[in-house]
């Protein structure tokens, strides 16, 4: 057995020095230079010295670094510190210390292992130098357990095998204290060996938080961190790891812009800060900075903490400023391999079904607009399409994970391979992914701890169009507006037409091109972890993350009107990035007395290179289109096109941290970190982000020992600036061309801006902690005021000047809110446990300036044909809609009326104002946790008040203007002068009922039950006998029940909320223009434990 | 410390980075060194110009410019569903109009990468582009500024005049150098001739250049007749006088009226400023209009007029008539309000696909012109006066002389040659315009049962409004009256 760990654990050498090959030369010397130091020497030898007027201390050094000794002495013995001359030629040690000593208080004993101990010879009790293993549960040794002797400032701190050596008086107590486990007081008693096993603490309070370079014991947070854990997110069909923290971590607002499979998630902490950069917050996956995180599978996810105040991300500096998402996957822990499956199956549909018209209601609608008989009702015999249920269909959601986790005190490994499937309720779209996982620690000797995290992913999915005008090929909308009377295909076989308007059937979307997308990434890293000496380690990591992207798109040369204008079109981009990412830190940890110290200073490189290449052509047959693209490319009748380019950019950080405390009572933490940019001026592409926090534990203060029933009271506030790079262009400050590859034309892409630099967002923190009633009600509360300076704008200019933009810091931005949670522990006893968490979060935003002209104004979100909803302005939140007001239908003509605003006595554009706000008043969520015996419920609410949405697809399905079906919402129409109605009249060509009015703005408020799940964990008498240590069956609807007035298909939408334009992204927001539909889900799984 | 000093010296690489695959200016431009560029950038820099305006620039020049001129007017519908065009064709545009914006913004990127190019290219030393090539170079990019803001002051009125780059110091500064207010038409036309006159003497004869698209004499001297047509007071004059030079500069009327379109007879002796499309797959650009006009699906754009119809049949002008329009039975595809769609008439002078040339100006324009000067002028005979060459027009298209003898017929006979020559190529709203006529004939079109059409055109609806977004850009901006 023995020898099989040990042969294990030298196997994994070979590959880890195979690795260290690609770091730095410098690393590798780091590494090298260290590995001498801790050669044993046991040899006796003789000392000569020569020293004059030198502190015995440093006379001892002097011996220690001749190598055969090793002293232990306290440093507070004043004699230490006396001036002697010496001179010894030749001598044993005992000659040369008696020399030494002689004239002092001091004496010696000589223990094993070369180890001196110096010591007082007054003092009535004899030190004993004592030594010890520290292990925590199933007796694995823990490292860096600080020991200390109680009331003295000596204390060491154990190594990786978790065994340290101290010197104490005999009647001494040792405490024990290490981060999520109880402290441990033991006296010493005149013993040599004092092992100490600690327990995990049970405590809230003591559970440890993953900071940024660091983890940190919950009471001794200053910042504000949320955290979502495994828990929150198991038996849950989560396939971004975002969607854990939706409802979850008080604000923080999550919106999955539509139930597209693999759709990418908007997530927003404490609000939006930038106008044209990112939004977005920085993920810190197992250390590596990045801001994509959909390759990561959730199920091997261990903690996510959320930094949501300056403080607490500042140590991400010029890329913090948006908040700070730390994912750290799981790690094996238990000595024992234990193999995990889980797997779940579920059907999906959508959330909310759109009634339309059907034909004979279409026919009477048509002929009414077009005042003729156009649909006579052959036409409305002959074909009877439901279109929506054609369109709409069942999807399939499921997903596999075996996994492997466990190891020895000195290698950790957790393996994992997941394999996920979603197939969308509209049919071409899905979204597989596979991942593998592996995450290796290995303690190679007790002062060096290698380590590696290593994911591949391989992602594939098909697309299909949303989020756009029917008349553009959007598959939502023409699902709705094309009328029943419209056959599937023509008699030749290509795609059915609506005869009236000459446009396509869905199918047109759905079979007549294809989109398809395969991302491989390998996100991973290695790292190396010296124990210098106690308290003082060096860590060098080296982080990848390579993605290699392919996607190709075909356009059928026969199906569609289009494919057979442009004789089939077809095209492939391939593209690579690579993303290095070097980290050097020192941390050093010290207790004394009280006294809590600890430091980081590091020094960190990010390199990024992206470089895609694509291939177009066009005009080939359908044998061909039948061979896939490669053939396509390589027989299309059009000579190929093809571009590439690459762009990069890098960032080269220094890091530092302070933490102190005394008692955990008074609490400070300050960090600092300065950053320089490539993706900014020479002269201007250095930063330095500072930030400071400090917190009180009331509760500790010996005056609250009478306060009954609190048993945690902490005051918390901090201030610190932060940074935004995130979404500004790599080369956005320099003058630019774009030169043809074929003709050599130069063409203007970008005006210069030499003061370009990152936006600076400063905000101050005050949050209150609060645990009471016997631990079974805690509080957690934060106010916020955030400041964002020199907000990047993509200031729209004249085009006068040849380009429609220039990239500027024009902008100042505001967020302020509050924030809190509440957790209760309802029932606990034998049976019973429920459990309740609440959040809720209010955030007001404003853009204060827009530079130095007042008028100026963004707007974004395009309504096809009516221009658009979304209009920036200063003095106005981010996300306001801007239109005209309608105040109903006129009687007498069924149209429209607007609001005359500007009293020209005509509608005009002027007539415009802003009408609405698409940002909530408040987000909130609420799980309630039930175990009753053998079953676990868990139902989570989750919601969104006050925001209202632009719903545009109305402009499509209840507009009357053109020949598309509509939703039944138009029965109800004006037909006769008098009648009283909110709908207007149906009138062909005329779109001024439907230009982007209040008429379509709606109340986007909702209150959904996001997810209810029921497990049962099975006997385990009975698995033990089928070798199975766990084993629990679950139901889990996702999205079950949805409260809102929206009439739309579901109010958790935005069609622009993953638009490739950050502008349109920020500013667009709460639009519906026809995003696939939010599916309900119903799901059955398994987890099993071997 | 070692570690530290190891990664520094690492960092400039880290942290200078330039694009790839996209020219960095400051290796071309650098005016505080009082830098130069090469020739061979200020070539490019011209033909990047060039492209942008006839590649990115195709939707205006050779789709939209037919939505202003035919079905703005009385030659076409709307046709398509597209709520912008129809405002257009029925006059209920505002300054949201899609079209409208693009068109805006079309002409005046233009300008702007073209002012670009100017300063640039003016400031090149003697040692790196030889005067004679830099003049060229100017008078080209001048002559292409000038056709731009042509389109802009005869769909606008008075526009922004702006003939200098941006200047990108500051906020402050990029708003002053180009959120300028509108200058008043006649400024606009000052400019306009100015570097018009200075590229005349400086651009290259038409047998000179390798393509029509390249600014030639020929079409400088065509730029400057037109000009003096549509500027207020007419000079006719200058009109007689500019055509005059185009006849010299050899261009003649191709025999077959159907020559022009048959996609066989590119850059022909008819041809004055054609652009050339090399087709997708060609590196460059392909010519995308044809599927706008004809195929069936969805509904085509800019659908012939009854009035078009009629006024060719009236005539009896088949020649012109089949090479203009086509009929066809889409019956089934779509609803047409103008037309039964068994027998649906469609644009027929765009029949070639991606690698079709397509022709701006020709020389039957110039002729008719000339025609127009004369009769304004008073020179109304037919050996050498307007008849003359009116009936050069007519004969080749197969019919008989003109019967039109006094100057008021004449006028008449004149403006709906042009109507029949050049329907579909983006003219006739801009004739009527400068003949004073728009308003009367767009009163008079007559629906398929001769019932008035009553398009509710107003004068103030002779200009364009100036799109919302740019005045929200530019708060000096002024909004077109009545709108």
């Amino acid at each position: 057995m023995k020898k099989n760990r040990a042969s294990r654990s030298h196997a994994i050498v070979p590959s880890v020095i195979k690795l260290l090959m690609v770091m730095k030369l410098s690393f590798l010397m780091i590494i090298l230079s260290f590995s001498h130091l801790q050669a044993k020497v046991y040899s006796q030898g003789n000392i000569t010295l020569t020293l004059q007027k030198t502190a015995i201390a440093k006379v001892i050094n002097k011996i220690e670094k001749e190598g055969q000794f090793r002293f232990l002495y306290n440093y507070d013995l004043t004699d230490l510190k006396k001036k002697i001359d010496i001179k010894v030629v030749d001598a044993s040690l005992d000659e040369t210390l008696t020399t030494l000593f002689s004239n002092t208080d001091l004496t010696y004993k000589l223990l094993a292992n070369n180890l001196v101990v110096v010591l007082s010879a007054t003092m009535q009790n004899q030190p004993v130098r004592v030594t010890g293993i520290v292990t925590g549960v199933n007796a694995e040794p823990l490292a860096g357990v600080t020991v200390q002797v109680k009331n003295t400032t000596t204390g060491t701190a154990t190594d990786n095998t978790g065994a340290y050596s101290i010197t104490a008086e005999e009647n001494a107590v040792l405490v024990f204290s290490y981060i999520g486990y109880n402290d441990m007081e033991i006296e010493v008693q005149g013993r040599n060996v004092v092992n100490a096993q600690l327990t995990p603490s049970e405590k809230q309070l003591d559970q440890i938080i993953v900071i940024g370079y660091g983890s940190q014991s919950k009471k001794n947070i200053t910042g504000a961190v949320s955290t979502v854990s495994v828990k929150d997110i198991a038996d849950r069909p989560i396939i971004n790891a975002a969607q854990a923290i939706q409802g979850k971590a008080a604000g923080v607002q999550v919106v999955q812009p539509s139930g597209k499979p693999g759709v990418g998630m908007t997530v927003r902490i404490r609000g939006a800060n930038s106008i044209s950069a990112g939004n977005d917050p920085l993920y810190v996956v197992d250390g590596v900075p990045t801001t994509d995180i959909s390759s990561i599978n959730p199920t091997d996810i261990e903690t996510m903490s959320i930094l949501k105040d300056a403080s607490s991300a500042a140590i991400y500096g010029a890329r913090a400023a948006n908040g700070v998402v730390l994912i750290t996957t799981k790690k094996g822990s238990g000595k024992k391999m234990k193999l995990g499956l889980n797997a779940y199956v579920g059907f999906s549909k959508p959330t909310n079904t759109l009634d339309v018209l059907n034909g004979k209601q279409y026919q009477a609608l048509i002929n009414e607009a077009y005042n003729d008989n156009i649909i006579t009702d052959a036409v409305v015999a002959a074909n009877n399409v439901n279109w929506p249920d054609e369109v709409f269909r069942t999807g399939v959601e499921q997903n596999y994970q075996l996994s492997l986790s466990g190891g020895t005190n000195k290698f950790k490994q957790y393996f994992s391979f997941g394999y996920m499937d979603q197939t969308g309720m509209i049919k071409p779209a899905y979204f597989k992914r596979f991942t593998g996982r592996a995450n290796l620690t290995h303690k190679t000797t007790s002062w060096l701890t290698l380590s590696t995290n290593l994911s591949f992913s391989n992602a594939v999915s098909r697309d299909v169009t949303d989020n756009a005008s029917s008349s553009r090929g959007g598959v939502v909308l023409s699902a709705l507006t094309t009328p029943f009377t419209v056959p599937k295909y023509a008699p030749d076989g290509t795609i059915g037409i609506n005869p009236n308007s000459g446009w396509e059937n869905p199918l047109g979307a759905i079979e007549g091109s294809e989109s398809h997308t395969r991302n491989n990434r390998f996100l991973g890293n290695f790292s190396a972890e010296i124990r210098l000496m106690p308290g003082l380690t060096f860590k060098s990591l080296l982080g990848l993350d390579y993605t290699n992207g392919y996607n190709y798109n075909i356009l059928d040369p026969f199906l569609t009107i289009y494919g057979r204008q442009q004789e089939g079109t077809a095209g492939r981009t391939k593209s690579k990035e690579t993303v290095w990412l070097t980290e050097q830190t020192l941390t050093y940890t010290k207790r004394s007395g009280l006294h809590n110290f600890s430091a980081l200073a590091g020094f960190t490189t990010q390199t990024s290179r992206y470089d895609p290449s694509s291939i177009n052509t066009g005009k080939f047959g359908r044998d061909t289109a039948a061979k896939g693209i490669d053939y396509i490319l390589s027989h299309s009748r059009n000579k190929p096109d093809t571009s590439g380019y690459a762009t990069e950019w890098g960032l080269v950080s220094g890091i530092a941290r302070i933490t102190y405390d005394y008692d955990s009572r008074y609490l400070f933490t300050g960090n600092l970190r300065a950053d320089a940019s490539s993706k900014f001026p020479k002269n201007n592409r250095t930063g330095v982000f500072p930030s400071f926090s400090a917190g009180w534990r009331i509760s500790s203060e010996s005056f609250f020992e009478n306060v009954n029933n609190i048993q945690e009271l902490k005051l918390r506030a901090g201030w610190g600036m932060n940074g935004n790079q995130e979404g500004i262009g790599n080369y956005d400050y320099m003058k630019r061309y774009y030169k043809n590859p074929v003709t050599g034309d130069l063409t203007l892409v970008n005006f210069a801006n030499p003061s370009l630099t990152w936006e600076k967002t400063t905000s101050v923190n005050a949050g209150l902690d609060l645990t009471f009633l016997d631990s079974r009600i805690t509080i957690t509360a934060d106010w916020y005021q955030k400041k964002t300076k020199d907000v990047l704008v993509r200031m729209p200019i004249p085009t006068t000047s040849g380009l429609n933009f220039i990239s500027l810091n024009a902008g100042d931005m505001e967020n302020k809110g509050f924030e809190f949670n509440i957790s209760t522990k309802n029932i606990r006893n034998d049976h019973w446990d429920w459990n309740t968490d609440f959040n809720m979060g209010f955030n007001r935003n404003k853009v204060l300036n827009l530079g130095d002209d007042p008028n100026v104004q963004i707007p974004a979100g395009d309504i096809y044909q009516r221009g658009n909803a979304s209009l920036v302005k200063a003095g106005y939140p981010l996300g306001a809609f801007y239109g005209y007001v309608a105040t109903g239908i006129d009687p007498q003509t069924g149209n429209v009326v607007y609001e005359d605003r500007d009293k020209n006595e005509e509608i005009n554009p002027g007539d415009r104002t802003f009408i609405g706000n698409a940002q909530p008043d408040f987000i909130y969520g609420m799980t309630n946790a039930v175990r009753f015996k053998n079953f676990d419920l868990s139902v989570f609410f989750q919601g969104s008040q006050g925001n209202q949405i632009f719903n545009g697809a109305r402009i499509e399905t209840e507009g009357m203007y053109d020949s598309r079906n509509q939703t039944t919402a138009v029965l109800n129409r004006w037909k006769n002068p008098g009648d009283i109605t909110d709908v207007p009249k149906a009138i062909r060509n005329d779109v001024a009922n439907t230009y982007i009015s209040s008429r379509f703005l709606e109340d986007g408020s909702y209150l959904r039950l996001k997810a209810v799940t029921l497990s049962y964990r099975f006997n385990s008498g009975f698995l033990r006998r089928m070798a199975i240590s766990n084993a629990s069956l679950y139901v889990t609807g996702q999205n079950v029940l949805t409260f809102t007035k929206y009439t739309g298909f579901d109010p958790e939408v935005s069609t622009y909320g993953n638009d490739g334009n950050s502008n349109v992204k920020n500013i667009a927001q709460g639009i519906d223009y026809g995003a696939y539909p939010q599916s309900k889900a119903f799901i059955i799984g398994l987890n099993v434990t071997f | 410390m070692m570690i530290m000093a190891l990664f520094i010296t690492g960092c400039s690489k880290i942290l200078d980075k330039k694009p790839i695959g996209e020219i960095d200016a400051s290796t071309i431009d650098d005016p505080n060194a009082g830098g130069s560029i090469t020739a061979t950038e200020a070539e490019q820099l011209l033909s990047g110009a060039y492209n942008d305006m006839y590649w990115a620039g195709e939707e205006y020049w050779a789709f939209d410019r037919t939505t202003n001129g035919d079905a703005m007017a009385d030659n076409a519908y709307a046709g398509s569903d597209n709520p912008a065009n129809h405002a257009i064709d029925l006059f209920t545009t505002n300054s949201l109009n899609g079209n409208v914006e693009r068109n805006w913004r079309r002409l005046y990127t233009s300008i702007g990468k073209l002012n670009e190019t100017i300063d640039k290219v003016s400031k090149a030393t003697d040692a790196a582009v030889p005067p004679e090539r830099r003049n060229q170079i100017l008078g080209e990019a001048k002559a292409l500024r000038a056709i731009n803001y042509f389109e802009l002051v005869r769909l606008w009125g008075d526009v922004p005049l702006i003939l200098q780059p941006i200047v990108t110091t500051n906020t402050k500064t990029i708003f002053e150098s180009v959120a300028i207010p509108r200058a008043s038409a006649s400024v606009v036309y000052d400019s306009i001739i100015v570097d018009l006159e200075y590229a005349l003497t400086r651009v290259r004869n038409v047998n000179e250049v390798p393509l029509k698209q390249i600014i030639s004499k020929g079409i400088v001297n065509t730029m400057l007749a037109k000009v003096y047509a549509t500027l207020e007071p007419h000079d006719w004059d200058k009109v007689n006088q500019y055509c005059d030079a185009v006849i010299a500069d050899g261009y003649t009327l191709l025999p077959d009226y159907d020559f022009l379109f048959d996609g066989q007879h590119k850059n022909s002796s008819e041809s004055i400023w054609e652009i050339t499309y090399g087709g997708w797959g060609s590196g460059t650009y392909g010519l995308w209009i044809k599927d706008m006009y004809i195929g069936g699906g969805w509904p085509k754009f800019n659908t012939p007029s009854h009035d078009l119809v009629r006024a060719f049949e009236a005539e009896g002008d088949d020649v012109r008539f089949h090479s203009s329009i086509q009929w066809v039975d889409y019956s089934g595809q779509w609803v047409d309000p103008y037309w039964p769609m068994n027998n649906l008439p469609l644009i027929n002078k765009v029949r070639g696909g991606d690698v079709s040339n397509f022709i701006i100006y020709r020389f039957a324009d110039i002729v008719l012109l000339k025609a127009e000067a004369l009769t304004e002028l008073n020179q109304l005979d037919d050996a050498s006066g307007a008849q003359f060459y009116l009936n050069k027009i007519r004969n080749r298209a197969g019919l008989a002389n003109t019967t039109a003898t006094t100057q008021a017929d004449l006028r008449l006979a004149i403006e709906k040659e042009r109507q029949l020559e050049l329907a579909f190529e983006g003219y006739r709203w801009f004739d009527l315009k400068r003949t004073g006529r728009a308003l009367e004939v767009m009163r008079n079109a007559k629906k398929a049962n001769n019932e008035p059409l009553s398009y509710p055109i107003q004068e103030f609806r002779l200009l364009f409004p100036v799109p919302q977004n740019e005045i929200d850009r530019n708060p000096r901006l002024t909004q077109s009256p009545g709108y």
